[in-house]
């Protein structure tokens, strides 16, 4: 067996001057111009002996323009270069081909994601070091070499030696510096150091960050990115201090602690700790899913590594002692923040992610900096923080600093999602190669960025020089003359191509624009489209108003390119589109008192895709739909109260002579909808449509088989009920088996009449309403497991959608498969075939991914009346009587993003209420006190009605009104006797508490933990709160002692002991009363 | 023993890794003495994810912490496909 020991070549510690590889980025038109550029480039460089790449590099760059198509190109010499063009040339011939990615240095994507998402700076903290890490750069960027510089400075003031000694040290002295390095205090600055010199280097690109987080120690990288901490020269001293108490914390805090890495996520390693260890060991890093680190005592930790390694996971034992993330750091931390009470914070100028709460930083400083503080004593939520990143619409991670270990897990975390992590250094490769590497993935993906900038200062001997703009190469005289000359020859060489290329493009576009037969030879099959072909005699296309298209949800087109692009824009309106009636977020029959109050109308994701394919079929008529592709959903689309403008755009992508397949690009957006802010500039959604003369074969079936195969227990009633689709939608018929692999049933297609108002026949290409129904048996799945947490599933894209035939006849009945290819915590991904009435697939579905909403359903029984399903959880220990109810609700983020908040409001607020809402103005948090607070007023109230009065109520059928200040509920029917209890309503930080009683006085405080504080004070503080809430008088400091109850107090007032209940639960405390005096 | 010839591991290898890392392509010829880290750039944490997807497709639980912790003792800093194809030939 060999193993390979040798360090890697570049961490060697003597300085590489100078570049040792080029970034080269090339752009065309289309993916044919940038093939000819490719291959001219190739020949050129070829051609030519001794060429200067670093020009090349350069003017290439000058010459960048934004869009196009771009491949991008990493290579230190000439035949390497040329060598990786051809390749890239033969890839680009292939259309299958979709994208480049060799970590060799050669990068094109046909979906940049530029265009899908934004960017945004990850920042490692300790364990990225390594010694060496960024010398190789000192001598081409000086501000990396003013970074290390600073930290001599800040050293010399200190009076001691400089930790660039171990940073950067001398061969023989490597080892030692390893293990120094491996101390909390070396370890945070040096990777900080490095954090902020990676980040001046992408400063000169400009890049587009939209967000910054850092990992760890890593957030005050972050924090300085975003302005939200002191510049680092003002930082300096306190993070020399720092280091030191970092150092000191540690020394002290060396007992019995061990630390295990463990190859697994939270889950797993959470799971085994509490069999084994009962909790006494804790996650105090969840790194991805391949990776967390899990802390405790000794005796412990071996227990759980040992049951670990039984599962045959990899686990290492970290080789220090330091209990941080975890709450035993917790006696270390008084010093630490005193530390960060002198150091200002600001309100930050990028977003910043928290590795505490998995969210974005508040913007108050105060608030900053206790979680920053904090983030010492939390466990570090890095896998949580990414999924945040990614659901809020960042693509592009650029990891700023060293080593390369975020870029890995972030990796894990988004496996298999679009996206891409680059980091911008990495331990075994070249620090100048990397950035080439980081600056040509960014490129590829189309960043808009300066890449002039980075090469317009170069400190190395014999490096590049500053690169100019094309016409002052020969005035500044830059080369020597024989350098200058092959390399100019070269460029000429490849313009001349290009320009060649670009002649001929031009001449088919003016023959064909201008009616005449092209000069050129173009290959005949080209024009096997028949609104592609020149037509001699015809005028030349029209670009304006085109006849309105047959098709039932496109509209009028505003521009049409025939066989190019189109534009088309219809109008969302209810009135018209009745079939959104029965798509209704949040659900439907959620009133006895009005059974047509639905929840809000919201555009089916298929209908997104009927719009792209009936548009792709305008640019290719005569074709049918075999395929949609790459499906993603960014955004929903509500439909407001009054019409909106849908719009779609398409354009022809490709088409293949040979076969005559034609891939078209398509979006959706909403161009006026009130909660699409700035939806005219941002997709809905996308996707690529496949067209073809004719349906491919049906391929044979997926392979289904079900393990621990048993009959499904859901009946098709408890399916409908529990979908948010009505009646149209509704062609599930049969619920057969169901295994883990997935599940079988059928379907009856149904008629289209009743889709819209204005037409009974609707003209249709892959029948929206029967892609959707079909789905629902992956419903039908999910109903069948175990685990209802995280049931709420809505997609957010699809992989492909499969046709190999027409749409089957109406009242045809189709069997139905549903496949499970994956589920994770936030996700669930599956596949789906539906089976013509011959037997063979007739539409397959793969790759459709679902995000899970995790909604805090505090009873609910799927299969039970909708009617006494509690979105609140019940606090039966805060209740001080038999006759009384209190609820909790602390509202997740999914509840409190604007569409679902405003579903949720459709299902659970009448009419006069919506109006009320509508009315007030409200800031957005406001806007979710008003919602949270009298729902937990209704769930509470009509839990004790409920259990008084044995019935079902549902939410929307209650009324609150404000009377003296205090919600009120009543009936929504007016002429209705019932008189409710009274409740009380409290609201702290976001969470709601509300109790209610049979009774005079009712009252309720809520107080919520902050770390530090003492449980015991809040929980008297709740009381008294509680009592001045029921007596409607203000808290007067009234003496409060413990009952004799557990959870009870007894506060005096007025010479009497009146009990209080009190509960926590995890930080809120709840206190509630209805005034009882203590017999005692 | 496995019944499998180093040629048929080397195929399946191929297989698994195309299917784990879809998004990836590798240019480098690739030999017994090809290193996961260095030259095909896999980052620890992949190889972990590739040990799980070999028990996938083996269907069958693999030694494959065991082995990585092996390794790390003997102070590799990196692993050659030789060594991991012989760990198959030992384990499927």
């Amino acid at each position: 067996m060999v193993v390979t020991a040798t360090a890697p070549a570049s961490q060697d510690t003597a300085t590489i001057s100078g570049w040792d590889s080029e970034a080269f980025v090339l752009r065309g038109a289309d993916r044919a111009e940038l093939r000819e550029r490719v291959l001219a480039l190739a020949g050129s460089v070829e051609r030519q002996a001794g060429v200067s790449l670093s020009d090349i590099a350069a003017r290439l760059a000058v010459e960048l323009q934004p869009g196009g198509v771009r491949l991008a190109v990493v290579s230190g010499s000439a035949a390497d270069l040329v060598t990786k063009l051809r390749r890239a040339a033969d890839r680009l011939a292939d259309p299958k081909c979709k994208q480049i990615r060799d970590g060799n240095g050669i990068y094109f994507f046909e979906q940049p994601l530029a265009m899908q998402g934004t960017l945004a700076l990850l920042y490692p903290g300790e364990g990225a070091q390594f010694p060496g890490m960024l010398a190789d750069l000192c001598g081409i960027f000086p501000e990396v070499e003013d970074t290390f510089s600073w930290c001599d400075r800040l050293a010399a003031d200190a009076g001691r030696a400089s930790l660039r000694n171990i940073l950067h040290p001398a061969p023989e002295d490597r080892a030692a510096a390893e293990l120094e390095l491996r101390q909390l205090g070396p370890s945070i600055f040096g990777v900080l150091l490095a954090d902020l010199a990676i980040t001046r280097v992408l400063q000169r690109l400009e890049l587009p960050v939209s967000a910054v987080a850092g990992h760890s120690a890593g957030e005050l990288a972050a924090l300085l990115a975003a302005g939200a901490l002191a510049s680092e020269t003002m930082l300096g001293p306190s993070l020399v201090e720092m280091m030191d108490l970092m150092q000191l914390m540690e020394s002290e805090a060396g007992g019995d602690v061990v630390l295990l890495a463990v190859g697994a996520g939270r889950a797993v390693v959470e799971e085994v700790v509490a069999q084994i260890a009962h909790g006494g060991v804790i996650v105090a890093m969840d790194n991805c899913p391949h990776q967390s680190v899990a802390v405790g005592p000794t005796n412990l930790v071996v227990a759980v590594e040992a049951a670990l390694l039984e599962r045959g996971l990899v686990c290492e034992r970290l080789p220090f002692k330091r209990p941080y993330h975890t709450p035993m750091f917790e006696p270390f931390m008084g010093r630490f923040r005193e530390l960060f009470a002198g150091v200002p914070f600001h309100q930050p100028h990028t977003p910043i992610y928290s590795c505490s709460t998995g969210a974005r930083f508040p913007n108050d400083p105060a608030a900053i900096r206790d979680l920053t503080v904090n983030h010492w004593v939390s466990p570090v939520e890095f896998t949580r923080m990414i999924e945040t990143m990614y659901a809020d619409g960042v693509r592009i991670f650029v990891e700023a600093g060293p080593r390369g270990n975020l870029s890995a897990f972030t990796e894990d975390v988004l496996r298999g999602k679009p996206h891409v992590v680059i980091p911008a250094n990495l331990f075994r490769k070249s620090g100048p190669t990397q950035i080439n590497h980081l600056v040509a993935q960014l490129a590829a993906h189309h960043v808009p960025m300066n890449l002039v900038q980075l090469r317009a200062t170069d400190l190395a001997s014999g490096g590049r020089e500053s690169p100019v703009h094309l016409d002052q190469l020969e005035n500044r005289g830059l080369t020597s003359p024989a350098r200058q000359d092959s390399t100019v020859a070269i460029m000429d060489g490849y313009l001349a191509v290009m320009e060649q290329f670009l002649d001929t493009q031009r001449e088919v576009m003016e023959a064909f624009l201008s009616g005449r037969a092209a000069h050129v030879e173009i290959p005949q099959e080209l024009f096997a489209f028949p609104d592609f072909a020149p037509q001699p005699s015809s005028p030349p296309p029209t670009t304006n108003h085109q006849p309105p298209p047959e098709y039932c949800f496109v509209g009028e087109a505003i521009q049409h390119e025939p066989g190019r692009e189109i534009v088309l824009r219809r109008t969302l309106d209810e009135r018209e589109d009745l079939y959104v009636d029965d798509h209704t977020l949040g659900g439907r029959g959620v009133s006895h008192v009005d059974p047509t109050q639905n929840g809000l109308p919201v555009l089916p994701m298929t209908f997104s895709l009927e719009a792209m394919s009936e548009a792709a079929s305008l640019l290719a008529p005569g074709k049918v739909v075999i395929a949609v592709r790459n499906v993603r959903l960014y955004r929903w689309v509500p439909y407001d109260a009054e019409p909106t403008t849908f719009e779609i755009r398409a354009s022809v992508a490709s088409v293949d002579p040979e076969t005559g397949v034609v891939e078209v690009r398509a979006n959706v957006r909403d161009l006026s909808n009130s909660f699409l802010p700035d939806g005219a500039n941002k997709p809905s959604s996308e996707a690529t449509v496949i067209l073809a003369d004719r349906y491919p074969e049906p391929p044979e079936p997926l392979p289904f088989v079900l393990t621990d195969e048993v009959p499904c227990k859901a009946t098709v009633e408890d399916l409908r009920r529990n979908m948010f689709h009505g009646p149209l939608f509704q062609m599930i018929r049969s619920l057969d088996r169901h295994g883990k692999e997935g599940i079988e049933g059928t379907l009856v297609v149904q008629p289209r009449d009743k889709w819209f108002r204005s037409t009974p026949n609707p003209r249709v290409v892959i029948d929206p309403v029967l892609v959707d129904a079909a789905m629902h048996i992956l419903g039908a799945w999910h109903l069948e497991q175990p685990d209802w947490s995280g049931r709420i599933l809505l997609p957010i894209g699809m992989q492909s959608l499969e046709f190999f035939g027409p749409i089957p006849e109406i009242g045809s009945n189709l069997l139905v498969r549903g496949h499970n290819e994956e589920e994770t915590a936030r996700q669930a991904r599956h596949a789906l075939e539906v089976f013509g009435t011959n037997g063979k697939p007739w539409f397959r579905l793969t790759g459709a991914s679902y995000w899970r909403f995790y909604l805090p359903f505090g009873d609910v029984n799927f299969f039970g009346p909708k009617d006494q399903y509690f979105l609140c959880s019940r606090m039966a220990e805060a209740e001080s009587s038999h006759a009384s109810r209190c609820y909790f609700l602390d509202p997740p983020l999914d509840l409190q993003q604007p569409v679902l908040r405003a579903s949720g409001m459709r299902v659970t607020m009448t009419p006069r209420e919506m109006g009320i809402f509508q009315e007030t103005e409200l800031t957005d948090s406001e806007k979710s006190d008003w919602f949270f607070s009298r729902l937990v007023a209704k769930d509470t109230v009509r839990s004790l009605w409920n259990s008084t009065h044995n019935g079902g109520m549902f939410p929307a059928d209650m009324e609150t009104d404000i009377v003296a200040g205090r919600i009120v509920c009543r009936s929504r029917v007016e002429s209705s006797k019932d008189q409710y209890p009274q409740v009380a309503v409290a609201v702290n930080k976001g969470k709601v508490a509300a109790f209610s009683a049979f009774a005079e006085h009712v009252g309720i405080g809520l107080a919520v933990v902050k770390k530090g504080d003492s449980a015991d004070a809040l929980r008297a503080q709740a009381a008294q709160l509680a009592v001045a809430d029921a007596l409607r008088i203000p808290v007067e400091g009234w003496a409060v002692q413990a009952g004799a109850k557990p959870g009870q107090m007894l506060v005096t007032h007025g010479g009497r002991k009146l009990r209080v209940q009190t509960t926590q639960n995890k930080d809120a405390i709840i206190a509630t009363t209805i005034c009882e005096a203590d017999p005692a | 023993m496995s019944n499998r010839t180093p040629e048929q591991l080397y195929a399946d290898l191929a297989t698994v890794m195309a299917n784990a890392f879809p998004d990836r392509d590798i240019s480098v010829t690739v030999g017994p003495e090809t290193r996961v880290f260095a030259d095909l750039g896999m980052a620890s944490i992949e190889l972990v994810v590739l040990g799980e997807r070999l028990e996938q497709f083996y269907g069958r639980k693999l030694p494959f912490g065991l082995f990585l912790a092996g390794l790390r003792k003997q102070g590799a800093e990196d692993l050659e496909l030789g060594n991991l194809i012989a760990f198959l030939e030992t384990h499927v």
